[in-house]
């Protein structure tokens, strides 16, 4: 069933009975009051009749006269009408009791100045004149029970406009429960929680829209997936060729230049007292190499961090760490804190922990106005199946505090730092970046440890 | 004076850097290169098969196969007496302290001055370490942030005896190791223990792996 058709089924199923029960309820209760009607014109009758008999089954006037009265105090009160017996000297007698309406102020609203009719009609005993009957119309319990009605009809209206509303209400809200969840599945993919699924639905036209919500979240998880996988792919063959150039550089340039060096001192030495222009020479060409390592050595620092497999995380960090302090001893003082087994991490994530923190401490450099940089490199362990106690995630976090007064803090939008929380998520982790109040930055990042087995550890 | 001639080993990947440093070391009166290695593996098993071990050993950490700390932890915990003397590229505090854990007489950057080389083959030989001015610095700026280095703190002597305890050997092994009794070996076991506060041997073994002089099992 579509959400339409189950709407306009729901709404025209409670019209329908709201407007039975406002055609129902008036019709019985006309029923009713036909009958009363009927009767009541009856009533008068019987009792003028039996009026009439009384009299005539009199001994004497005075008895048919209290008995005629007698009549009309014992009668039922009379619908819409009063009777009176008056003497002939036109003295009340008897008055019919009347069944006094409580009538509301609209009734004595409508009531009419002039209202009462008048019927006479001269009862005699045996030819002698007895009295006489008064009827008199009584408008006021007519006018009052036209009130009670039209009160009745209002409320009976004003309780199905309500029954009315509130069932609509009730069906509309357990139609579109459906619009609520998928509005809530909207709101977390939009967070980025790629996760989230929406059920199926009885109404087709929603179960629809849950498909398709789904189809679309499972082709944003795939392309997240694919993203990461290729980036992840990127930095190892960014990673691996400055590996290799490293090496190069390192071995093979690094290597050639210190033979060339020790061959010119050596050539120094040999001419040393024979030939001066010699000794020049050989110390110009040992000067030219050792230039030539320096700056190699700069290129490779930047390259590879070297000796992050046999040095371990925590020695190669704290190298780097204390290689910048030196630089800006004036500008910031850097605290770095290790917790947990820091040098147990694979080499991927060595790799990217160490380029987060080398990012950090440039970013710094550029832009930095605090007095203080806090490192903190933790790595959190946990039982994992048979390998016992190992690595399960490694978290990173940067702040600056003791801020000199300055400018706003120009760092977040850093291409590095982009690169970073590419590199971050690569690992199926997060990175955040803060600037507090005081234009301080912090930043975090924290990655599962996983062991990727296809990964050759050796090259 | 007539010194006998120092005898060494050369132990380098690369050829020609061998060459140049056999023929710069050779070029000070009573230097001999007398023989040369290409890997650390090769190396040892070099100095196993002498019946006369060199003087000292020039050995360069980063060579191929990698595990040239390992390699100069094996030489060192089977030659205590051995003078080491590490000549690499790296340039780094944290690996030159490292290969000094791991027992190194002297580190020289292969990016000091060459003359610098003979000066501390001579001071690995008189059991003075030998550190190239780079590291030196190095080390001076570092002074103060080196909590975490206790061992830093016993003398050459109690360094070698720590790491052959942590490495699991007895008093006497040590003592023939050393050349010394095994009373004075014992004398500073308690007193190296006494410099690191701890109680047990338990606690020693675990300070060595930490600080890298020795590998954990």
């Amino acid at each position: 069933m579509y959400l339409r058709t189950r709407l306009l089924l729901g709404i025209a199923v409670v019209t329908l009975v709201a407007l039975a029960i406002s055609i129902v309820v008036p019709l019985t209760s006309v029923r009713d009051e036909v009958s009363l009607e009927t009767e009541s014109s009856t009533q008068v009758a019987v009792l003028m009749l039996a009026i009439e008999n009384s009299i005539d089954d009199a001994p004497d006037l005075a008895a048919a006269r209290a008995g005629a009265a007698e009549k009309i105090r014992r009668s039922e009160p009379l619908r819409h009408i009063k009777m009176d017996l008056l003497d002939t000297t036109g003295k009340v007698l008897a008055k019919s009791p009347i069944d006094e309406p409580q009538g509301g102020r609209l009734a004595r609203m409508l009531l009419p100045s002039e209202t009462n009719v008048t019927l006479r009609y001269e009862l005699e005993y045996h030819g002698e004149s007895l009295g006489q009957l008064r009827l008199l119309s009584n408008p006021l319990s007519e006018i009052a029970e036209i009130e009670k009605n039209t009160f009745r009809d209002l409320e009976l209206l004003a309780l199905t406009i309500i029954t009315m509303a509130a069932s609509i209400y009730v069906i509309v809200r357990r139609s579109l429960r459906p619009v609520v969840q998928i509005h809530a599945a909207l709101t977390r993919l939009e967070a980025g929680d790629l996760d989230v699924r929406l059920p199926r639905f009885r109404l087709k036209d929603l179960d629809d829209i849950s498909k398709r919500f789904n189809h679309c979240a499972a082709a944003m998880q795939e392309v997240a997936a694919q993203r990461r996988e290729l980036t992840r792919r990127l930095i190892d063959v960014e990673e691996d060729e400055r590996k290799r150039l490293a090496r190069e550089l390192h071995d093979e340039l690094g290597q050639s230049l210190t033979a060339i060096k020790v061959d010119a001192a050596y050539i120094a030495r040999e001419a040393a007292g024979v030939s001066p222009r010699i000794v020049a020479c050989a110390r110009g060409v040992e000067k030219v190499a050792s230039d030539i390592v320096e700056i190699i050595r700069g290129m490779l620092a930047r390259l590879r961090p070297h000796g992050l497999e046999t040095m371990g995380l925590r020695d190669t960090v704290q190298e780097l760490v204390n290689g910048w302090q030196t630089r800006v001893a004036d500008r910031f003082h850097c605290n770095l804190k290790f917790a947990g087994p820091v040098n147990g991490l694979p080499p991927d994530l060595n790799i990217t922990v160490y380029r987060l923190i080398q990012e950090c401490l440039t970013n710094a450099v550029r832009y930095s106005r605090a007095r203080v940089i806090d490192i903190d490199v933790a790595v959190e362990t946990g039982e994992v199946g048979d390998l016992g106690e190992v690595p399960q995630r490694v978290a990173l976090s940067m702040r600056e505090s003791q801020l000199t007064p300055g400018g706003p803090h120009a760092v977040a939008s850093g291409s590095g730092l982009l690169g970073m929380r590419e590199r971050v998520q690569s690992h199926g982790g997060e990175l955040r970046v803060d600037i507090g109040q005081s234009g301080g930055m912090s930043l975090h990042a924290w990655m599962p440890v996983t062991w990727r087995h296809e990964e050759s550890v050796s090259a | 004076m007539p010194n006998p001639p120092v005898r060494i080993l050369l132990v380098d990947d690369h050829a020609v850097v061998r060459a140049g440093y056999r023929r710069f070391l050779e070029q000070e009166p009573g230097y001999e290169v007398v023989a040369e290695s290409s890997s650390g593996e090769e190396a040892y098993a070099l100095l196993q098969s002498r019946t006369q071990l060199p003087d000292v050993v020039v050995l360069d950490l980063s060579m191929p196969g990698g595990g040239g700390l390992s390699t100069l932890r094996r030489m060192k915990l089977r030659w205590p007496l051995l003078p080491v003397l590490v000549c690499t590229m790296h340039d780094n505090l944290a690996f030159a302290l490292q290969a000094l854990r791991a027992g190194a007489n002297g580190y020289v950057t292969k990016s000091s001055d060459p003359a610098f080389m003979v000066i501390a083959v001579r001071r690995v030989l008189t059991g003075t370490a030998a550190l190239s001015p780079d590291i030196e610095a190095k080390l001076e700026r570092n002074a103060g942030s080196d909590a975490d280095t206790p061992t830093l703190g016993l003398s050459v002597r109690e360094f070698e005896i720590f790491r052959l305890i942590a490495a699991g050997k007895s008093h006497e092994e040590i003592a023939a190791l050393l050349n010394l009794s095994a009373k004075t070996v014992a004398n500073n076991h308690s007193l190296i223990k006494q410099k690191l506060a701890i109680s047990t041997d338990i606690e020693l073994f675990q300070l060595a792996v930490g600080c890298g002089a020795v590998e954990s099992a």
